[in-house]
């Protein structure tokens, strides 16, 4: 298997054997195998697509040559024909437990067709100052959509109402479960089940702490040599992928907490953070946490723009809190305490911790390897404006291009 | 906690302005043993910070010291493994990884093949400053010192004579050096900078607390090694071999004069300028677009506080944030030199609302990214030599190399997404051509075929050490 990845690796005879660049609804993918102490060895295929598994699959099945041969490497039956494969990976698809997606709601199709419209109009304005300059806003913004009437993408909705009330739905279920408890509690005359409840909490509190305190703290050590470094800040590339594997510390209180917080991140990410940050991060394309290896191991995988460093110090700058609460579940992880607080901002453990937890992935696919989040969000707005479908006013619009 | 000053070095405190002319030696250690002795009497002969600030103005010359990881491990400094110094600091500068990130990659006018020094990090020990009230006394002291040093260490590269000019202007004649960080228990009491942002002594110096409340870390060593008991103890009760040191970022850059006033000269007949500026002068104009480009006017003023001409009452001016006055770049354009290399409050995302609230964020987190700067000039000025090779000796003090200078260099100055741009870079700064783009109402002009002008032709990571660190050296 790592002779087959080093011929389709960056500096490979064969960059594009699994016909990423093909499959139109691909927006990352990357291929690694993770194979540490302290699990057997596993091959990771990641992919964010538009639409949804199945319909995926069968085109990635149809389109990849080489994915046969990569799955006859693994432990398992020999596969070759499309169905074979697509239900050998149906089978093993994990979903994100945990997710973010930094333009949420935009295909490929639409993100490369609007930066070719951004990049024209740059061209037009270029070519047309002299006769736009003495303009105002408003006349200006008129003669750009003249300019491109009839030259634009179709600009369809970002997400359906369907999919917002999906986001919240989670939410929105634990919040009335509660209020119906409590409507029931008034009705009945009885702060029994309201009290069983504060009860079981407490008891959840108090165990998860004393837990959290038992924990010895193995800090990382950093014994590994930088192990993403070879697809790094490829030249051309405005952005790099980082994958990362972790044992998870033991123990029926940290397996319930870890569900339950991941629960909670996910659904406040989904519900809050749809327009282009998490937080304060502006610069994350694809995240996800999975629990993989019968539930021993995290997965952390991310598509992101701008350096190694940036990330990292945007996690200890702008999001502490849910990253400690995520990683503080995995072994290594730098001391935390009342689950959210310490580990990720001791920069130099957390910094360690990531690098020693990362691994070098063999296949990395951008479809649009200059694009940050900030800059597929930005020219879908000005795609908008000129389209007529938003309330932005031309002065606001026209600063964006 | 307070800093003693007689621990650090003189370079923390000062950029020695009264002792415009100096020497900088990059050295190899041909002889460890017979360095050590040398470094037992010369580290009592260092210029250290100094609470009679009167009589140490009175010294005839200011010297200082910094060591490679390479020149510390021959030294005999122990092997300090990952929990020691940051890893660009083991590394090098000149590291291919970090080579890809600081714009200094293969084939590039920058490639590290091509410096004059510092390809190899490990050849390069020890960078030796040596500063003098006038140039016959910097050659006197160049001269005594090698006579000293020439039976055990080798120069690597000439030395370079680096002047303070006498009105504080870089090669392409913008003054320079204007911005630096005051930090607590340093130089609080000097320039606060804007906003008076005081800095936690962690962000310059190690073994302090650093804005987010880490104590910046280096090696420590066990108390048994021969000399540990110069060295202050940890609260493990180690040897603090990195209290009161700094990292030391060298990075010499190499500027064509006639190359960027010959660009200027094309930008000002160039279709944005010509339709923005239509009734200036050619020379109006070039002028104008190099203030765009720097962010600054030749004599220091903003571009910020005057758009349209240098104003003398704001010449060196410091006080001042973007967000309130000049949120849309109308005035300093986002991808000017100073706009990118220290943005102050300036948003990332540009078009977002901005904000009390989000300005003081920004501030705080971009307080982690300051440079305490100690760079001067080479070579002789252009009119008087113009074929003489000349640029920019950059100097940087900071307790981190990864998070100060490095994340500088490749999020902001080379980050083609900077601040809501699109594929363009520092216009002062990088080593190939790009455009800046001029935010203007109603829309953004593009210059394109800016930079170029400036590359660098060698460079190394350094490390400071205190008097004590120096002492434990010398003891190996």
């Amino acid at each position: 298997m790592e002779r087959l990845l080093e011929n389709w690796g960056p500096d490979g005879t064969d960059a594009d054997a699994l016909g990423f660049a093909d499959l139109d609804t691909l927006h990352f993918a990357s291929v690694t195998i993770f194979d540490r102490e302290f699990l057997d060895a596993l091959l990771v295929i990641e992919c964010n697509f538009d639409g949804d598994l199945e319909t995926f699959l069968q085109r990635f099945a149809q389109k990849a040559q080489g994915l046969a041969d990569l799955l006859n490497c693994r432990i398992g039956p020999a596969v070759s024909a499309p169905g074979e494969i697509v239900e050998t990976l149906r089978a093993a698809a994990v979903k994100p437990a945990a997710r973010h997606i930094g333009a949420l709601g935009l295909s490929r199709v639409e993100i490369l067709a609007s930066e070719a419209v951004v990049e024209e109009v740059r061209r037009h304005l270029d070519a047309n100052q002299g006769l736009l300059s003495q303009a105002a806003a408003p006349a200006v913004a008129a003669a750009l959509r003249q300019a491109f009437n009839g030259r634009l993408p179709p600009v369809s909705p970002r997400r359906s109402a369907a999919e917002a009330m999906g986001a919240a739905t989670p939410l929105v279920l634990a919040v009335l479960g509660l209020l119906a408890l409590a409507a029931f509690c008034l009705v009945k005359h009885t702060f029994a089940p309201l009290l069983a409840l504060a009860a079981l909490v407490a008891i959840g509190v108090v165990s998860f702490l004393s837990a959290e305190r038992r924990e010895p703290v193995r800090e990382s050590p950093q014994a590994r040599d930088d192990p993403g470094a070879r697809n790094e800040n490829r030249p051309g590339f405005a952005q790099n992928h980082f994958s990362s594997i972790a044992p998870l510390k033991t123990g029926p209180v940290r397996w319930a907490s870890l569900r339950l917080f991941m629960w909670v991140l996910n659904a406040v990410a989904r519900l809050f953070y749809t327009k282009g940050r998490l937080g304060r991060i502006p610069s994350i394309h694809f995240a996800h946490w999975s629990i993989v290896d019968q539930g021993s191991s995290l997965i952390f995988v991310s598509n992101y723009g701008g350096t190694w460093e940036s990330y990292l110090d945007d996690f200890i700058q702008k999001a502490a809190d849910g990253l400690t609460g995520v990683w503080s579940h995995c072994q290594g992880f730098p001391a935390s305490r009342r689950l959210t607080k310490g580990g990720a901002r001791d920069e130099r453990a957390f910094k360690r911790y990531a690098r020693d937890t990362q691994a070098a992935e063999a296949i990395w696919f951008s479809a649009y390897p200059r694009l940050t989040t900030s800059r597929i969000n930005n020219n879908r707005a000005i795609v908008e404006a000129l389209a007529g479908v938003s309330k932005e006013p031309p002065e606001r619009w026209l600063a964006r291009i | 906690m307070d800093v003693r000053k007689e621990e650090v070095q003189g370079l923390v405190f000062s950029g020695y302005a009264k002792w415009p002319a100096a020497y900088i030696r990059l050295l190899r250690i041909r002889d460890a043993g017979a360095a050590r002795t040398w470094l037992g009497g010369e580290l009592e002969r260092l210029t250290y910070g100094s609470s009679d600030k009167a009589r140490a103005e009175q010294a005839a010359h200011c010297r200082n010291l910094a060591f490679t990881h390479a020149g510390l491990m021959l030294l005999g400094l122990p092997d300090d493994g990952p929990l020691g110094f940051e890893r660009a600091f083991r590394e090098g500068m000149s590291d291919p990884k970090r080579a890809l990130l600081l714009g200094d990659a293969p084939g590039g006018p920058s490639d590290t093949a091509k410096w004059k020094w510092g390809a190899d990090p490990k050849a390069i020990h020890i960078l030796q400053l040596l500063y003098a009230r006038d140039d016959a006394a910097a050659d006197d002291l160049l001269k005594a010192e090698r006579t000293v040093t020439q039976a055990f260490l080798e120069e690597v590269t000439p030395p370079h004579a680096i002047r303070l000019s006498a009105d504080g202007k870089e090669h392409f004649g913008f003054a320079d050096g204007i911005s630096q960080p005051a930090y607590k228990g340093v130089n609080a009491d000097g320039d606060a900078g804007y906003a008076a942002r005081r800095l936690a002594t962690g962000e310059l110096l190690l073994g302090y607390g650093d804005s987010l409340g880490n104590v910046s870390l280096g090696p420590v060593v066990d108390t048994a090694a021969p000399g540990a008991g110069a060295l202050p103890k940890t609260a493990d009760g180690l040897g603090d071999f990195a209290l009161n040191g700094a990292y030391l970022v060298c990075r010499q850059m190499r500027q064509d004069v006639g190359g960027f006033e010959a660009m200027l000269a094309d930008l000002a007949t160039s279709p944005a300028l010509t339709t923005l500026l239509p009734d200036w002068t050619p020379a109006e104009r070039a002028a104008w677009a190099g203030a765009r480009i720097v962010g600054r006017w030749p004599s220091g003023c903003p571009v910020t506080a005057s758009p349209d001409r240098d104003d003398p009452q704001f010449a060196g001016r410091n006080a001042f944030l973007y967000e309130a006055a000049d949120p849309k770049g109308h005035g300093c354009p986002f991808g000017a030199h100073v706009r990118r290399v220290n943005p102050r409050d300036s948003l990332f995302e540009p078009w977002r609302e901005t904000g009390a609230k989000r300005s003081a964020q920004t501030l705080e987190d971009n307080d982690r990214r300051r440079l305490l700067r100690r760079g001067r000039a080479f070579g002789p000025p252009f009119n008087e030599a113009p074929e003489a090779e000349r640029g920019l000796v950059f100097l940087a003090l900071g307790a981190s190399i990864e998070r100060q200078f490095e994340f500088v260099q490749h999020s902001w100055a080379l980050n083609p997404n900077f601040g809501g741009l699109a594929d363009e870079t520092d216009p002062l700064v990088s080593a190939t051509k790009t455009t800046l783009t001029l935010q203007a109402p109603p829309f953004a002009r593009r210059l394109s075929g800016v930079a170029g002008q400036a590359w660098t032709e060698g460079g190394g990571y350094f490390f400071l050490p205190s008097r004590s660190a120096l002492r434990f050296l010398a003891a190996q």
